[in-house]
């Protein structure tokens, strides 16, 4: 068994999940981290979690960067309600500020993946429901895109150009200024 | 982004091998890819019609689009246009900087706007124009920003933008007819934050008081009877900042500040940017006595952070300055930044300073000459 969580001592003892990827790896998790993901928090509130929750949309090797985020975001999440009370501390808002750049850092490094990797983080993100996870992952394709031509777009994402050279040229022409 | 679901539905499960083959962003679920082109600029966003054929109509199907031209320099009002003819869905957003040739386009896109769910819109402009009524049909907007422009009157019956929440109207006018009365608070009931060049405050709304942070100029007489603020009768409970343009030489302009001022009782941060020619003598002498009855004792309680820019030492905004300081108990810091046009010279206006009392024991005074001198 893959001991995603297993590690973590606080984890022990809070409630966990097991989820089984679709190539009948399992992966425990804590319920904290498990619920970053509204699919398994209803699926969890639905009380049909017992033996396993299965994921067929999800290999394991994405499962595991799937479950290394929420981790993170989980303690983030934790973290913040902690904190909150004592906003105006500045000690505390020192802390949040270094906490939330830490945090920067984990999901630059975390997009660090090649494009077929991050196509199939943004497919269980979307499976999952996990909104934060999604947000990062979409945002990087949105990022790929901006100011390229349709050409260099065409190449990143094997776009073949079936139109024609006066379709495409009347489509230049119809809203020139998006391609000043 | 679709609402939740659950994993018992079955979903497409894409294959990498078939994904690496083919389009591999049009292979996303419809959703995603949305989520995807939201993210971008409309330019980029139209820009992937020249992709392929399947591409070609896929921008103008998103579920909602919104037009952001600040970042273009010249925008001419055909691109505007082109966007318009070819996009059905939803616009929430609409920012763009007026030229002469584009105002007269502007009152068509007010009213395709309004009917395309607009809730926010931005409107530069470096020439004084005039804004069409159809404003008013515009009635999600929630963000509202105008630059340079003539104010139309308000519809008969016209119940205000029910979910504003956010105001700017910067060097805007009214016509005589017009009136500013007519642009009153009844416009905003869930404004939070207000930026306004001329208000008249006769509104029967009360649920102003949510307003955290106020920014009104009160240079200019009222053109209703009576003075401008002197009937108001509501509290503005959560403001805690407040940034007045104003004067201290005639007596609707001090009445409004002071009047302001009781009307926030929990105001922690003010500041004062003393407007128009210093030559001008005061009108009229408010003196210590009389800003003293204006004033009442819960007024600066939580008063912290006071600034005052461009003053020219007239004795009415010394006496204010003074009363600050004798009243505001918690006042931490005031900053005062001295006209040109001076009557006093910075040593004499310091001197001035800081023999005034002051009522809080942490309280310091920063104290600057003008820019330019």
């Amino acid at each position: 068994m893959a001991s995603a969580g297993s590690g973590d001592e606080k984890a022990a003892a809070a409630a966990m999940i097991t989820l089984i990827s679709s190539d009948n790896e399992k992966f425990e998790v804590t319920e904290a981290t498990a619920t970053l993901s509204q699919t398994i928090r209803h699926m969890i509130e639905d009380g049909c979690t017992d033996g396993g929750v299965p994921l067929p949309n999800v290999t394991s090797k994405i499962l595991a960067r799937v479950i290394e985020y929420c981790k993170k975001h989980a303690t983030a999440a934790a973290g913040e309600e902690g904190s909150s009370s004592s906003f105006s501390d500045a000690a505390f808002l020192e802390v949040d500020r270094a906490f939330l750049e830490e945090l920067e850092e984990f999901d630059d490094a975390f997009l660090e993946v090649d494009r077929a990797t991050l196509f199939d983080l943004i497919l269980a993100a979307n499976y999952l429901d996990i909104k934060g996870l999604l947000n990062l992952t979409c945002q990087k394709v949105a990022d790929s895109v901006k100011g390229k031509t349709p050409e260099q777009i065409r190449e990143m994402y094997n776009i073949v150009n079936d139109l024609t050279p006066e379709e495409e040229a009347e489509i230049r022409r119809e809203t020139q200024w998006a391609f000043e | 982004m679709a609402p939740h679901r659950r994993p018992c539905e079955k979903r497409r499960v894409p294959d990498a091998t078939v994904a690496a083959a083919a389009d591999t962003l049009l292979f996303l679920p419809t959703e995603v890819l949305d989520e995807i082109l939201d993210r971008l600029h409309l330019r980029d966003a139209v820009r992937t019609s020249a992709l392929s054929r399947a591409w070609r109509r896929r921008w103008e199907s998103l579920p909602s689009l919104s037009l952001s031209f600040l970042d273009l320099s010249d925008t001419s009002p055909e691109v505007v246009d082109s966007v318009l003819v070819r996009y059905a869905g939803r616009i929430p957003r609409f920012s763009f900087r007026l030229h002469r040739i584009s105002v007269d386009r502007l009152h068509d896109w007010l009213l395709a706007f309004s009917r395309r769910g607009i809730e926010s819109i931005r409107l530069e402009s470096t020439f004084h124009f005039r804004l069409h009524s159809c404003i008013f049909s515009c009635v999600h907007l929630v963000f509202l920003e105008v630059h340079e422009c003539r104010m139309p009157s308000l519809p008969e019956g016209f119940a205000g933008f029910p979910v504003l929440k956010e105001l700017k109207l910067l060097s805007a006018s009214y016509s005589r007819r017009a009136g500013v009365a007519n642009w009153r608070l009844s416009l905003v009931v869930h404004l939070r934050s207000v930026s306004w060049s001329f208000v008249v405050w006769r509104s029967p709304i009360k649920r102003v008081a949510q307003v955290r942070k106020l920014t009104i100029n009160t240079c200019y007489p009222p053109f209703l009877g009576g003075n401008l603020l002197d009937t108001f009768e509501y509290t503005f409970v959560n403001l805690r900042s407040l940034f007045i343009c104003t004067h201290f030489r005639e007596t609707h302009a001090v009445l409004s500040t002071l009047c302001l001022l009781r009307s926030a009782p929990n105001l922690e941060e003010l500041e004062i940017e003393i407007e128009g020619n210093q030559n001008q003598q005061q009108e009229i002498e408010a003196n210590a006595e009389f800003q003293n009855t204006e004033w009442t004792n819960g007024l600066s309680a939580n008063l912290q952070v006071v600034k005052m820019d461009g003053i020219g030492c007239l004795s009415n905004e010394m006496c204010f300055i003074e009363l600050v300081l004798s009243k505001a108990r918690v006042l931490r810091t005031m900053f005062v930044t001295l006209s040109d046009r001076s009557s006093k010279s910075i040593e004499n206006a310091l001197i001035e300073l800081n023999i005034y009392r002051r009522a809080s024991s942490h309280a310091q005074v920063f104290f600057k000459g003008s820019d330019s001198s």
